[in-house]
């Protein structure tokens, strides 16, 4: 969540003169399937278990929640 | 209808997994293909999972009995088997 990766982004939302809170970034995950709708290629997949596990067969479709 | 008492052998699980796996991909494949129908390599992969995976249907079925209904399944053996447990939501 540094704002190098293309799959974060982030923004400042309006803060009024009277919010007691200081101005704080947000953050937000863009999903791998707005960076390339078009799948180019089948050729990267996952083994079929760990496919399984991680909810699809392609690591260039996988976006896992980050490590908390 | 007979109950089984005793656990299923570990093989039973690994059978189920590696079929729920296989499954997956062919699901992945499949939505692949229906965008990328030209892909022939993508087409001999899915064949090749078609082929394992029927490969493996047949041994679970062998060994543990039926598991599709609408007579896709063989009816192997001297008794009728698709009512004996243990039945999906046992295992």
């Amino acid at each position: 969540m540094d704002g190098t990766s293309p799959e974060w982004r982030s923004y400042v939302n309006y803060r009024s003169p009277f919010d007691p809170c200081s101005a704080r970034v947000k953050w937000y995950d863009v999903p791998p399937e707005v960076m390339h709708p078009v799948q180019k290629s089948a050729r990267k997949q996952f083994a079929p278990q760990e496919a399984l596990r991680k909810g699809t067969l392609w690591p260039e479709y996988d976006s896992p929640y980050p490590p908390t | 209808m007979s109950e089984t008492a005793e656990p299923l052998p570990k093989a039973y699980y690994q059978y189920l997994q590696e079929l729920q796996a296989l499954d997956f991909v062919l699901v992945d494949l499949t939505l692949y293909l229906d965008t990328h129908p030209d892909d022939e390599q993508a087409l001999a992969q899915f064949k090749q999972f078609q082929k394992r995976k029927h490969n493996l249907m047949t041994q679970f079925e062998s060994a543990f009995g039926p598991l599709h209904q609408y007579g896709l399944s063989p009816a192997t053996g001297p008794s009728w088997a698709w009512s004996e447990t243990p039945w999906p939501w046992q295992v």
